[in-house]
This record gives structure tokens, C-alpha cells and sequence, in this order.
């Protein structure tokens, strides 16, 4: 195997250093990551061996070294042409993969549902923030209705209304449409607080949240070995879930105040950008281990059992060098719990693809698309 | 199904998402206004349908003196339809409320409202039960005693009491309900020390408290120990682990009379295992799974497991007085062995042919916002048949497998053969690429489930190959 073991597995310096989380369905590379390194590929798996540590292997020798499921063949190529080291570039790969149905009609169904979602989610997203505007720059003079976002000639009147208060930012009509349209791109998967129904992320975190409560009160009263590790999974699912909750408000606050927020926009839009990356980074591969304890939820507590000691293997630890303070104190004992806490999972340790295993991670992905 | 329960939908498909706490809220909220009200439906279809969830969380139910009375034989309680023969070690669910009527005559409306009143003081708190158990149980076992014995002595009384309870199944339910009361605090005391059901494996702490409630019914009255065989092999995921659970019993030197158990031992754990069938033999009859997309895969995953136990129990009987047994056993494998032949195995490639006929319309890629539905069965069809593969020879189903799967094989091929073959000769346009790449994407994956990866892929790439140079064909020609 043309790999090395990595000793920063349990507690990776940055996110770009932990990968992008990559949901292929063959058991024995479960929760593994992609991540660039010098113009190229690589892939971050938790060691096969079911040892402590994990392998690195460059990306384009991954179906040398394992037997993959066709749908993972078909993601491995998309990744690679995309060259993909990110959430949201390995995300579009994965979707567009599940969509042939290669990890079953289920995950296929899902992606495509996903998918025409998200482009809801955009108009919706838009129209929120154009309205918005005008109502908040105009002193509620003028309004923008949802007819405004859905046709060219809807934009060229909205176009119009916005020209009449632009003035107010010191801008013209043109710019701060265009304005508007990045801030909406920027958190088409965030969304905002007064929305009717959350985007992709900002859900991720409330069901990390509720994975927190769930695993946590499950931890309470299980009496086997896995209650300790089921208790960290609470803990872990905790810290991210606040952490990102803080870097919501950042984005939220940008709402309050049209005038401010638009007036300086450069810098505004720049901290956007950076925040909304980090949320898509930390909320990263949570996906996955919410639709296993979702799953594992409804099966008898020996089933539970083993489901905690496999999604506590793969938890997302946010990096110590993402975080600062009593935080990055944190981040490091929660490292280190998990180093002691976590034992081989032989389950999902094999040569061939056990039907049974990759039916059950099919499972997961049509949950988490 | 009531409008209620039309109301309610498909709500236990959606049971994993409701928060823990909030189903905690939910139940306590529900079971409170079923006390009030034993007719409200929402109340009684809700609970109903939070009951699989209820066995796996377990909050706090709503207690109440005629679930105290029920506790210590509630792991042994069976929904058998009525009317079925006496099952040892079982108890009909249904005889629990004729049962209580009986108490509560006997033992009084003032004792049991008074009993009523402590549950009602000690509300949500974590209650240990058996404290109050042990005002309720011998009550109850005194009560039932008097009235059995009564029973076996009078015809009249017994004839009077019968179909009050339900027949006369019902009334050998009502004998072992007896016997438990008898030693419900032992009983229930080894119910709070071990795992919740189903029981898979036992640490030695567990042991040693089965040892205790051994010794301790020993102590008090001899006779029932077989009630402890009942409520364990009740309790256990898997029925033939009771051998040997009596065996670490036994080196811990707490064996008491479980060596004089043996035939009842191993009576209780082959008609457990019988019931288990029974019972997967009655949901597949009742189609209990018809809306799940998993029936054939999960009935495949059960009857491995049943395997197991019957080899293990098979193995543990070896050498001994247990050849009836064992001989009970087997003949249980063989209605397993029936139950894949006719479910998993048989026309399995016919249904595969008539999907791969319409495949252009039912592949994922193509269907839209459509249904999946057809495309799920027959993945499920698959996935039971590769599983069955792994068990087939405990059932000597080996050659039935292999040749069914290898007709689902030849079909598949023929159909992306035909495929290829019409491509090659006829072409495509950029019109129809995204079409035949659905029914490609489709057939591979069916390809994969039955003969690999290796050989899907190979496929795959034959396909898109084709459908690339078609295209280009199609660009680079005169128009």
C-alpha cells in the first residue's frame, strides 16, 4: 500500500489539513477525506488495520489499493476531474453521482430533490434580502414581492425599485442588485433566521444540536462500554454546535442593519465569505454520523452499541488551530479522550464488500444528501 | 384503519426524527389522557404507534396498579392471536385486563385506589417499583391462588370463569401469572439488574444476579424456579444462549436447582425459538412490512439469525438426553428453509425481467419526481437474494441460490447486450443520451448487486464508451 500513517488523525491542526469529508458507501473507507496537497489529491482514511491513526494515499492509487463499490469508482473520477478538496466541490460531485442512482433509487431520489431545493432556497433567499432592502432603505415606502426574483422582466422592475433607494448607500440601482445577489450566493446554504423553513446548514446544526440531546440522554442510561463513547459523540456534537452557532449570529447580525451592512460591503462581503466557508467546514461529514444515531435510533440497544463505536471513530473534532482559548483546550482533551476511548471496528474491516454493510451506508446517504 | 389513524398517517416513519425529550413530553402527555379516558383513539393509535420506539427509549411510563401488576411478567407477554394453544413460558397480552377485573373484585376497589394514590405521589420520580410491588405482588398471588384452586376444584367455577377470561388457553395464562406473583420481587429484581430486552450478551455482574434470584427463589418456594427460566429466555436475543448462561451459573456456585431443569430448560428454549418463527411467519401472512422497502432484505437478516440459534442450539444439545429437541429444532430450519424458497428465492429472476423491460421509464435518473417504489423492490428482491447466499447452505439451498442468481445475471447482460447491440447499430442522438444512460446506470447497478463491482464497472464503462463515440458520430455527421 503506497500510504503513510498519519498521526494527526485525531486531532488535525486545520480543517484544510483534516479534509473534505467524502461519502463513498464501500465499508472500509468509510468517513474517509479528500484533501489537495502540491496540485494534487489526497485521500485521509482511517486506518484500514483498525488501528489508532489513519493512512494517506494519493488520490488516483485509491482503486488500486481497495475494492470499490461502482458508485464510489464513478465519485472517485468526479472528485478527481474536479479536482474537489472542499465541502461545497466535493458536495456538487457527490450529488451529481447519486443522481445516477448507483447507491440506490433512494440517495438517487434525494439528490435530485436536493438539488432542486437548493435553487428554491436561492430565489427564496434573494427575495428575502431584496425585500428587505427596499423596506428597511426606503422606510417601508416601497416593496418587493416574490414576483420580482422569479422572471428577467420581474429583475428589471426590482432593478427599478432598488435604483429609487440606492442613493441611500451611495450606490446605483445596478450595484446594489448586484450587491444583494452575492450576499444571497454567500448564504444560500446558511439562510436567515426569519426564513419559513432553514437551508442545508443552518438544519445541519439544529440536527446536530438534536444528536447532542439524543446520544447524550442515550449515553445516560446505556450501561455498556459504548455509553462513554456515546457521551463524547454528545460532547463533540455540543462544542460544533455552538461554535457554529456563534458564527450564525455573525452572519445574522449582518441583517440588522441594511445601511451599514451595504455601505461597507468590501469588507462585509469578505467576512461573509470567510465565515460562511468555516460553518461549511465545520458542519462538514456531521451528515453521516446524524443519519447513523437517526437510524440506529429505532434498533435494539446492542445495534445502538455498535453504531456509537462506529460514528465515534469518524467525529468530526473541530481542529485546535480553528479555535481559540478555552476552546482550543477543549478541542485538544476532546482529542485525546478519543484517542483512549476508541477501539478497531473490525465490522466494517474487509477485503470485499459485505452487501449487507454498504446497504446500510446506501442508508445513510439517501438521509443525509 | 380508523380516521384517526388515516389522520395519523404514516407517522411511525417518522418516529426516529421526534427528539428523545419530546417523545418522553409526548408519551407522558398521551398515557395521562388515556388514564383519564380509556376511549380516546388519538391517545390509544399515538401510543400504538410509538410502541416499537417506547421498547427502545423507555421513558417514564405513566404507572398505574394494573402496569405494577404486569411489570414482573411484562418481557414474557405475547400477542398471539387467542384461540392458539398454551405457550410455554408465554403469557397472552390479552389476558392482563380480565386478569386485573379478577383482582380488583377480589382484592378490593379502597386497596387498589389506595395503591392508586402512592403511584400517583410518587409521579415522575425514578421510582424503584419493587418497593411497591411488594404491597401489590403477594396480593395478587394470594388472590389468584385462592381463585385456581378454587377453579380446579369446582367445575362450575371454572366453567363460570373461562370465558370471562377469554378461554381456556387464558386460563393456563392466568396459572403462570399466579406462579410469577409468587416471586415477582425476585423476578422483577433480576429485571432491573440486567440489560434491557433483547439481551445479547452478559457481563459477569449480570451473571452473579441471576445466581442470586436463583438461589433466592430456591429459598422461598422451590417449585417456581421454572418461572425464572421463563422470564430470562423471555429477555434473551437469543433463546439457545440459556444453556449457557445455566453453565457460568453454575461455575459461579449458584447453580441451585437449575440443574434439575434441564428438560424444562430446553423445552422453554425450542418453543421460543418455534414462536419466533411463528411470529415472522405471521407478519410476512399479515404484510405488516407492505409499505417498507426492505421486506425480503430484513426477512433475510432474520431468518440468518434464527440459523444461528438453532445451530448453537443444536451444538449445546449434542451428547445430551436432548435428541426430541433437537430433532424440534430441525424441523423448524426446514420451515425456514420453505419460507426463503418461496419468498427470496422463487421468481425472482421473472420480476427482474419485467423491470428490466420498462427500466427506461423506472430508472432513478429517469424518474423524475416519480415514484421508486418498483425500482426499491426489486433492489430489495436482490440484496435478499445476495444475503441468502450467505446462509443458503445451512438450509441446503445452495444450488437453488447459485442458479437464481445466475439467471438474474443472464438477463441483466442480455439486457444492456441488446442495449449495446442497438447503439452500435442504430446510433444515438444528444436527445436520447440522457435516457440511455439511465436505463445504463440502472442496469449496472442491478449488474453490481448480484455479480460485483468489478463486473458492473466493466459493464459501465463499455456503455458510456459506446454512448461517447455515438454522440461524436452523431456531431461529426453531414447534416
Amino acid at each position: 500500500m503506497d500510504a503513510a500513517v498519519s498521526k494527526s488523525f485525531w486531532a488535525p491542526p486545520t480543517f484544510a489539513e483534516r479534509g473534505a469529508s467524502v461519502p463513498f458507501t464501500t465499508p472500509i473507507i468509510v468517513g474517509a477525506r479528500v484533501r489537495g496537497r502540491n496540485k494534487d489529491l489526497e485521500l485521509v482514511v482511517p486506518n484500514p488495520s483498525g488501528a489508532k491513526g489513519n493512512y494517506i494515499l494519493q488520490w488516483k492509487s485509491l482503486p488500486e489499493v481497495f475494492t470499490l463499490s461502482v458508485h464510489d469508482r464513478v465519485l472517485h473520477r468526479a472528485i478527481g476531474e474536479a479536482m474537489a478538496s472542499n465541502p461545497s466541490a466535493v458536495r456538487k460531485a457527490t450529488l451529481k453521482t447519486a443522481a445516477t442512482g448507483l447507491a440506490g433509487p433512494a440517495a438517487a431520489k434525494q439528490a435530485k430533490a436536493v438539488l432542486k431545493e437548493e435553487e428554491d432556497f436561492k430565489l427564496l433567499i434573494q427575495f428575502s434580502l431584496l425585500s428587505e432592502t427596499v423596506a428597511q432603505l426606503s422606510g417601508g415606502q416601497l416593496q418587493i414581492t416574490l414576483a420580482h426574483v422569479q422572471s428577467d422582466t420581474g429583475r428589471q422592475q426590482a432593478k427599478l425599485i432598488l435604483a429609487r433607494v440606492a442613493h441611500k448607500v451611495k450606490l446605483e440601482g445596478n450595484e446594489l442588485y448586484a450587491m444583494i445577489e452575492s450576499w444571497a450566493d454567500h448564504i444560500g446554504a446558511l439562510g436567515t433566521p426569519k426564513l419559513p423553513k432553514a437551508p442545508r446548514l443552518r438544519k445541519m446544526r439544529n440536527r446536530i444540536d438534536e444528536f447532542a440531546n439524543s446520544i447524550g440522554s442515550w449515553a445516560e442510561i446505556d450501561r455498556s462500554e459504548s455509553a462513554q463513547l456515546g457521551g463524547l459523540a454528545s460532547l463533540v456534537a455540543r462544542e460544533t454546535a455552538s461554535l457554529a452557532a456563534e458564527h450564525f449570529a455573525t452572519v445574522d447580525a449582518l441583517l440588522d442593519n441594511f445601511e451599514s451592512t451595504l455601505g461597507k460591503w468590501e469588507k462585509n462581503q469578505a467576512e461573509l465569505a470567510r465565515i460562511a466557508d468555516r460553518i461549511s467546514w465545520m458542519l462538514d461529514g456531521w451528515d453521516l454520523l446524524v443519519a447513523m444515531w437517526e437510524d440506529a435510533v429505532m434498533k435494539p440497544p446492542y445495534e445502538q452499541q455498535a453504531t456509537v463505536q462506529e460514528l465515534a471513530r469518524i467525529l468530526p473534532i473541530v481542529p485546535e488551530e480553528e479555535v481559540s482559548g478555552a476552546r482550543r483546550e477543549k478541542a485538544r482533551d476532546i482529542g485525546v479522550q478519543r484517542r483512549k476511548m476508541v477501539k478497531p471496528m473490525e465490522d466494517w474491516i474487509s477485503g470485499s464488500i459485505d452487501p449487507e454493510l454498504r446497504t446500510r451506508l446506501e442508508r445513510y446517504k439517501a438521509k443525509a444528501a | 384503519m380508523t380516521d384517526t389513524g388515516k389522520a395519523l398517517g404514516d407517522l411511525s416513519q417518522r418516529l426516529s426524527q421526534i427528539p428523545e425529550a419530546t417523545l418522553v413530553e409526548l408519551v407522558w402527555t398521551l398515557e395521562g389522557k388515556r388514564v383519564g379516558n380509556h376511549t380516546d383513539h388519538t391517545a390509544v393509535t399515538l401510543l400504538g404507534q410509538f410502541r416499537p420506539r417506547l421498547q427502545l427509549v423507555r421513558p417514564a411510563r405513566r404507572m398505574s396498579a394494573k402496569r405494577l401488576f404486569a411489570l414482573p411478567f411484562e418481557d414474557m407477554l405475547t400477542n398471539a392471536p387467542p384461540g392458539k394453544e398454551k405457550i410455554i413460558g408465554k403469557i397472552s397480552r390479552a389476558v392482563i385486563n380480565p386478569a386485573w377485573d379478577l383482582l380488583v373484585d377480589k382484592i378490593g376497589r379502597t386497596e387498589i385506589d389506595q395503591i392508586e394514590d402512592e403511584i400517583r405521589k410518587i409521579g415522575r420520580g425514578a421510582a424503584n417499583w419493587t418497593t411497591l410491588g411488594h404491597r401489590l405482588w403477594p396480593q395478587c398471588a394470594q388472590a389468584l391462588r385462592e381463585t385456581i384452586v378454587r377453579g380446579e376444584k369446582t367445575v362450575a367455577y371454572r366453567a363460570e370463569l373461562i370465558p370471562k377470561l377469554g378461554g381456556p388457553e387464558m386460563w393456563l395464562d392466568l396459572q403462570d401469572i399466579a406462579d410469577v406473583m409468587e416471586i415477582a420481587e425476585e423476578i422483577q429484581m433480576m429485571r432491573d439488574n440486567l440489560p434491557p430486552k433483547p439481551i445479547v450478551a452478559l457481563t459477569d455482574q449480570d451473571i452473579a444476579a441471576i445466581g442470586n434470584v436463583v438461589m433466592a427463589v430456591d429459598a422461598k418456594m422451590k417449585a417456581r424456579a421454572p418461572v425464572v427460566v421463563y422470564a430470562l429466555v423471555a429477555r434473551l436475543d437469543q433463546p439457545t444462549e440459556i444453556l449457557s448462561i445455566f453453565v457460568r451459573v453454575a461455575e459461579k456456585g449458584m447453580a441451585g436447582s437449575t440443574g434439575e431443569l434441564a428438560s424444562i430448560t430446553t423445552e422453554v428454549m425450542v418453543t421460543d425459538m418455534e414462536q419466533r418463527f411463528e411470529d415472522v411467519r405471521r407478519s410476512l401472512a399479515a404484510g405488516d412490512g407492505e409499505r417498507k422497502t426492505s421486506v425480503r432484505e430484513d426477512l433475510a437478516k432474520e431468518v440468518e439469525h434464527h440459523l444461528v440459534g438453532i445451530q448453537k442450539g443444536k451444538d449445546l444439545l449434542k451428547g445430551t438426553s436432548g435428541a426430541a429437541a433437537a430433532k424440534r429444532l430441525d424441523r423448524v430450519r426446514m420451515k425456514l428453509k420453505d419460507m426463503i424458497a418461496a419468498n427470496i428465492i422463487e421468481n425472482t429472476s421473472k420480476e427482474i425481467a419485467s423491470v428490466l423491460s420498462d427500466l427506461k421509464r423506472l430508472a432513478p435518473m429517469a424518474a423524475g419526481e416519480g415514484d421508486i417504489a418498483e425500482i426499491q423492490q426489486m433492489e430489495d428482491r436482490l440484496l435478499a437474494l445476495q444475503l441468502a447466499s450467505k446462509f443458503a447452505g445451512d438450509l441446503g439451498l445452495t444450488q437453488e441460490v447459485k442458479d437464481e442468481l445466475k439467471r438474474v445475471e443472464t438477463q441483466i447482460e442480455g439486457h444492456t447486450g441488446k442495449m449495446f447491440g442497438d447503439l452500435r447499430l442504430n446510433g444515438l442522438t444528444p436527445a436520447q443520451r440522457d435516457a440511455i444512460e439511465a436505463d445504463l446506470f440502472s442496469s449496472v447497478r442491478m449488474l453490481e448487486l448480484v455479480s460485483g463491482a468489478e463486473r458492473a464497472e466493466k459493464t459501465l464503462l463499455e456503455g458510456l464508451d459506446i454512448i461517447d463515440v455515438k454522440i461524436a458520430e452523431a456531431a461529426n455527421a453531414p447534416r
